[in-house]
């Protein structure tokens, strides 16, 4: 009879062990997804972002507004992309290197990496990378989306591809 | 024996329970898997809306915009070549064709057979043929755009007043998203300021062609005088009369095939200057200078004390000196 109470106490403990480590699996694999997704989530809302805000909009960071004053920025209704275009269009990458650090550099989390790429077809006209090991990576998303843009009456410019991607 | 059943029973249980977890463990996954195709096409479906509301609103006009500014400055040239068109019909044959394709003339080419470069890359047809083969490739996303069946008008109205023409483009089109089409007819229309075009009837009409560039004049019609009238044909510039006469001057878009019939919402009248004067008896209106339609405002023309010298011998007809306020200085 001990025997019997001693085993039946041991089977329990051994299916409450099963039970819990069950539960607790389940838990990680689900505490794992939104770890992929925010990084999803994040280049497709950098490139959404970029696509709709103007550049008049962030005028208030000083690199941007001097970058209108002295003619550099010449359309401040552009959106950061189309301005980031014309300035690859208009061979000035200096300038598009530091208006992307100015204007992308303190929203995206410091814990991401971050590349934006303009191409015109297979050609690379810009490549902005902030971070490292983006061939190593495990999860690497990439948005991408199409800018063009005009410069005076008569000159139009694109469409280029520019794409966003982020990693971790 | 008692024992027994109950030890079976508590087997049963175990073995439900852990069955339960092994179901619960593979039906999360099938859970997480189908939750996750809705963001896949939601986000599908908001790529092609996004795609689609910026060409309707942005590229189609956009493009159209630049090609027909290119368009309508490759007429000129094409005129101060070939002369003047041969009427209303003509100039919209000629626009639709430069602006699509860079032909002219049922295909000829006004880059290779004119000179006339504008329109290298800059067609209209060539701004769809990109956005289709992006589309593809970037977002694949298939675009296609009925080209053999595209409409264009350009015009001047009371929508565009005297300085500003009008292009109207309709065109069907289709976006395929994989898992949304959509099928449409789209009206995109552009506005253009003509400050700074040539006119026309200063390229053909002078032995020498005369590039006389549209500029509005700051007076309004209660402000004209000897002195107002002297600095609107000093500074080259261009009056739109807004009274409802019938003897109004033609407009900017009638000029191309050389029209001096009156346009009450969008005539343009400059004064031909110094250096053109040919001494030829003819009221010194532009229109009126190189046709005869004045003739009817009577038939006499007048001296301006202030205007007219011995190496310039302004005119005016009997209208145009009431319109300017000359009267006192008519002679």
């Amino acid at each position: 009879m001990h025997k019997k109470a001693y085993f039946f106490t041991l089977d329990a403990f051994i299916a409450t062990s099963v039970i819990v480590i069950g539960i607790v699996l389940i838990n990680l694999a689900h505490t794992n997804r939104p770890y992929e997704m925010q990084t999803a989530f994040l280049s497709q809302d950098v490139i959404d972002t970029a696509s709709s805000i103007k550049v008049y909009e962030v005028s208030d960071n000083k690199y941007v507004n001097n970058s209108i004053e002295n003619g550099n920025i010449k359309n401040p209704t552009n959106t950061i992309l189309e301005q980031i275009g014309e300035f690859c269009y208009r061979n000035m990458n200096d300038i598009a290197t530091n208006f992307t650090k100015e204007v992308f550099l303190k929203t995206i989390p410091s814990e991401y990496n971050f590349q934006l790429l303009i191409k015109n077809g297979s050609n690379i006209l810009f490549n902005y990378t902030k971070g490292k090991d983006m061939e190593t990576s495990r999860v690497l998303i990439s948005s991408k989306n199409i800018i063009f843009g005009q410069i005076n009456d008569s000159t139009m410019w694109g469409p280029y591809t520019s794409e966003v991607r982020t990693w971790q | 024996m008692a024992i027994k059943s109950k030890k079976g029973v508590f087997f049963t249980f175990m073995s439900i329970l852990v069955v339960g977890v092994l179901v619960l463990a593979f039906s999360s996954d099938v859970y997480v898997t189908s939750k996750n195709k809705i963001p896949v096409i939601k986000s599908r479906v908001k790529t092609a809306d996004s795609y689609l509301r910026n060409l309707e609103t942005s590229y189609l006009e956009t493009s159209l915009y630049t090609s027909s500014y290119n368009a309508l400055n490759s007429l000129i040239l094409y005129i101060e070549k070939e002369g003047f068109l041969t009427g209303e019909n003509d100039l919209n044959a000629k626009f639709k064709e430069v602006l699509l394709n860079g032909t002219i003339n049922d295909g000829e080419n006004i880059s290779e057979e004119y000179g006339i470069k504008l329109m290298e890359e800059n067609t209209f047809i060539h701004r769809l043929d990109k956005i289709e083969e992006m589309s593809q490739e970037v977002l694949h996303i298939t675009t296609n755009f009925t080209k053999e069946n595209i409409d264009t008008v350009i015009f001047q109205s009371n929508d565009t007043g005297p300085w500003q023409i009008g292009v109207n483009l309709t065109m069907n089109f289709s976006v395929d998203a994989g898992v949304a089409l959509w099928n449409k007819t789209k009206t995109v229309s552009i506005i253009i300021s003509i400050i700074g075009f040539d006119d026309p009837l200063y390229l053909v009409n002078p032995s020498v062609p005369c590039y006389h560039q549209i500029k509005q004049t700051p007076f309004n019609d209660t402000e004209w005088n000897v002195d107002t009238l002297k600095e609107h044909i000093a500074n080259a510039t261009y009056r739109h009369e807004s009274n409802e006469s019938s003897e109004h001057s033609p407009s900017y878009l009638m000029r191309f095939y050389n029209s001096a019939s009156p346009s009450l919402c969008c005539g343009i009248e400059s004064m031909i200057n110094e250096t053109l004067s040919d001494g030829r008896y003819e009221s010194y209106v532009d229109y009126c200078f190189w046709s005869d339609v004045c003739d009817d405002y009577g038939t006499r023309l007048y001296n301006i004390t202030g205007i007219t010298t011995s190496s310039y011998p302004f005119k005016l007809d009997a209208y145009h000196v009431a319109q300017y306020n000359v009267e006192s200085e008519a002679e």
